[in-house]
């Protein structure tokens, strides 16, 4: 049985649909505690050295964990996670967790493995998938699929569960974008379509024909900022053990996949002045020095290699600006005192550190497309102030430094896992 | 050995510049060249750093350092950008002589470069000491593709009009091809006619901006002649010259490329294709220009080089590579432009010896760098921008 198809055509993805929903049954048949066990053993496996290459790798690993999994489930449907299994008491009525069926899914290209973490959402609540994979995530794809089909755990009824089992309601392909009748036939097989992407992918989806009852998914386009106060800002600059974890910390969120992600940083907003963010950028800047060193960038966009150089040039030039850099493209940190103002995130480990006399002066120009703030606020009452009114603002997660990456639940403003069934009453 | 003032050393280096102006080009050895080159710039940003914080700045933020620099890679390079949001001018305001203006088709924000007599005089005699290699010493009839009023007499200088006045050391009389309707530039082919008719046999030289010869010339006259019956509008002209610079990006959206160019160009002058010549150069960088050779390649002149950078390394690319376009120059006086980074790519074809007989690097042009491709959720814009 072939998985992964580089390059499908109409008739292929036809009969891969017709395969995938013909596992819908078995699928939903399976007990989600087994479901667990073995994307823990899967995540086993993808914590070895043979996986080592693939960026984000660690994180999946940890992710794919049986306690994670059971934690986002009892999380994100709201304790009655078992309904996923059989109808459960509620009050006087009785309520069961069904799969939506078959959940044809778009992902984005930013992350080479998105495309997992998509699917065994999914896949746990029981659904079965089409997953559109991007082309440049295809080979990470195919490695990670390959390594769950080999795997196997005994399930609660003492039989062999595999991740071919699994797989047998899956299908992960490629078409180009621009092949819209691919794209509709894929749409009109789904009972619950997912979207990760840009305004682009949107659009296409969003115009695609689909049937009346299919639920619609969407991680759209978003960016990231963090808000540090001045108490923070302290501990960063004047170094010991706690200011060097909390500055690795810092340069973790914005190393990751080289600020590709929604939820990677762009803007720290500092609070004090013009100053107070120089030392917090030179601070930033010494430990995205000993990153580099690390994990150099292995690759750039001239368009972006240019977009960098432009900014150094300006804040290096300007007096009210500074800018502390590699001698490479490697990391970028841009200062200034620009206030509560936004700027165009340029990935690649270039930061803009935005001195502000107030914190509180950030959340009116917040927008619903800012997706995860990354706080250091030490003052608590400022941290609850800022918290409420981001959240009224439409911010989706309000976290700590090191956390701004970690794909929890709710996300972009939802559990995935509860949009993933349908709840049924019985009374 | 006595240490020079530095009175001493920008006298010193402003002599080595005319003698490198003023010597026949495309001459030097590329390590030696490479040697002369950063010595005189090194002193040169060291004057330009002292009479300019925020170029100081520059040097010093950036890890740059005072100099003396041993390589192209270590002088301190400016992204050609910054001469829209800074002005950038080391000598007082009035030693200005012209500010030259760039057109600014990408962003909307035009140049503005500050030009004093010194850099002036050095940019005219650099042009001519470069294009004489190219078109020889004797005068020839100059048909400007383009209207009169890109080359009024202002205190300030388009990127266009300083080409077109580069080239006029090389005119012996001068016609402009367009006329100025409104704001509609209109060929005035009667006049064109007539001055092919007196001129065809003399080895006349053309110039206009590629996508203004492209778009109001050739698109015209091809089309008129087209419906006509009389062929070829204008008496051939076998011998001709026509240089062409700039407007590249318009082209590519059309997907117009040089040889599409040349061969229109050739069809409505009756000239040949291989003198339709092609240059490199920016508003920026006035005085400095790269034109096609018979290989296809561009030279620096001996008083300027390019560095093509790895994007992700900065250093230098080996031939056969890719790199962004760093503008070397001597000529700069009162502006720090003896480094500008472009957002152009370039291929490096050879570090020497092009089989058109020059010394040195050449290259060709690729193409504007791509707007960085950002795919996935993380695809969007600050919706208020303030920087970039």
């Amino acid at each position: 049985m072939k998985v992964l198809h580089d390059r499908i055509d109409a008739a292929t993805l036809a009969s891969e649909a017709e395969r995938v929903a013909g596992a819908r049954e078995p699928s939903a048949a399976r007990r989600t505690a087994d479901l667990c066990a073995l994307f823990d053993a899967f995540a086993a496996k993808l914590a070895t050295p043979a996986f080592g290459d693939v960026e984000g790798i660690a994180f999946l690993a940890t992710w794919l964990k049986k306690k994670n999994l059971e934690a986002m489930l009892e999380t994100s449907l709201g304790g009655r996670q078992d309904a996923l299994d059989g109808f459960v008491s509620a009050g006087t009525k009785k309520l069961r967790a069904a799969p939506r069926g078959l959940v044809a899914q778009w992902i984005a290209g930013n992350i080479p493995t998105l495309a997992v973490f998509s699917f065994v959402l999914s896949a746990l609540v029981k659904n079965v998938n089409l997953v559109r994979v991007p082309k440049e995530s295809l080979h990470v794809v195919g490695r990670l699929i390959a390594a769950l089909e080999s795997t196997s755990v005994n399930d609660s009824a003492g039989a062999t569960l595999s991740g071919r089992d699994i797989l047998d309601g899956a299908s992960f392909f490629y078409f180009p974008g621009e092949d819209r009748s691919l794209h509709a036939a894929l749409s009109l097989r789904a009972d619950a379509r997912v979207v990760w992407g840009g305004p682009d992918t949107l659009a296409t989806v969003f115009a695609l024909p689909r049937h009346e009852h299919c639920e619609d998914i969407v991680f759209g386009p978003k960016f990231s900022i963090a808000l540090v106060d001045a108490q923070g800002r302290r501990r960063v600059v004047d170094g010991g053990d706690d200011g060097a974890a909390l500055a690795r910390a810092i340069v973790r969120d914005i190393v990751l996949f080289e600020q590709t992600a929604c939820s990677s940083p762009h803007i720290l907003y500092v609070e004090g002045t013009l100053d107070d963010a120089r030392a917090l950028g030179r601070s930033i800047a010494s430990e995205l020095e000993r990153a580099a060193k690390r994990s150099p960038k292995r690759a750039i966009a001239e368009g972006t290699a240019a977009a960098i150089l432009r900014l150094r040039t300006d804040y290096a030039l300007h007096e009210a600006r500074d800018v502390f850099a590699s001698s490479n493209v490697d990391y970028t940190v841009l200062v200034d005192a620009g206030g509560p103002t936004l700027s165009d995130g340029v990935q690649s480990r270039t930061v803009f550190v935005r001195a502000v006399p107030d914190l509180v002066d950030v959340v009116p120009i917040v927008t619903p497309q800012v997706q995860t703030v990354g706080m250091l606020v030490d003052d608590p009452a400022l941290a609850q102030t800022l918290a409420e009114g981001l959240a009224l603002r439409g911010v989706s997660r309000l976290v700590r430094f090191g956390l701004m990456n970690v794909y929890d639940q709710p996300w972009d403003g939802l559990f995935a896992c509860d949009r993933f069934v349908r709840w049924i009453a019985w009374s | 050995m006595t240490e020079l003032t530095p009175n001493a050393q920008d006298a010193r280096a402003a002599a080595e510049v005319l003698e490198l102006i003023e010597a026949e080009q495309f001459r030097l050895d590329p390590i030696e060249k490479e040697r002369r080159l950063c010595s005189i710039i090194g002193s040169q940003v060291a004057r330009h750093a002292a009479a300019l914080p925020a170029y100081a700045r520059l040097v010093d933020r950036l890890g740059f350092g005072r100099g003396p620099y041993a390589r192209y890679e270590d002088i301190p390079w400016i992204h050609v950008s910054a001469f829209k949001a800074h002005e950038l001018r080391s000598v007082p305001a009035e030693k200005i002589v012209r500010v030259v203006t760039s057109s600014a088709t990408t962003s909307g924000t035009p140049s503005r470069v500050h030009i004093d007599k010194p850099t002036s005089f050095r940019q005219s005699k650099a042009l001519a000491a470069t294009l004489t290699n190219v078109l020889g010493k004797t005068r020839r009839p100059y048909l400007v593709l383009d209207a009169a009023e890109s080359n009024a007499a202002t205190s300030s200088l388009s990127a266009r009009g300083a080409a077109i006045r580069g080239l006029l050391p090389f005119a012996s009389d001068v016609t402009y091809a367009l006329d100025l309707v409104g704001a509609e530039l209109v060929p005035n082919v009667e006049r064109m006619a007539a001055f092919f008719e007196k001129n065809a046999d003399k080895a006349p030289l053309l110039f206009g901006f590629t996508y203004i010869v492209w778009s109001v010339v050739l698109a015209v006259l091809q089309k008129r002649a087209n419906g006509s019956q009389a062929g070829a509008p204008f008496v051939p002209a076998p011998r001709a010259t026509l240089l062409h610079s700039g407007g590249w990006k318009k082209l590519v959206e059309l997907a117009v490329d040089k040889d599409t160019f040349a061969g229109a160009a050739a069809d409505i002058f009756g000239m040949a294709p291989n003198q339709v010549l092609d240059f490199y150069g920016m508003a920026e960088q006035v005085g400095v220009v790269f034109v096609d050779c018979t290989a296809g390649n561009k030279h620096p002149p001996d008083f300027a080089d390019v560095l093509l950078r790895d994007p992700l390394t900065l250093e230098r690319v080996r031939p056969g590579e890719p790199g962004l376009i760093e503008v070397l120059s001597v000529l700069p006086e009162s502006y720090p432009g003896q480094a500008l980074l472009t957002d152009d790519v370039g291929i490096l074809v050879g570090e020497d010896a092009c089989t058109c007989g020059r010394r040195g690097r050449h290259f060709r042009i690729r193409s504007r760098v791509a707007r960085a491709e950002i795919r996935g959720c993380g695809d969007t814009f600050a919706q208020k921008r303030v920087v970039g």
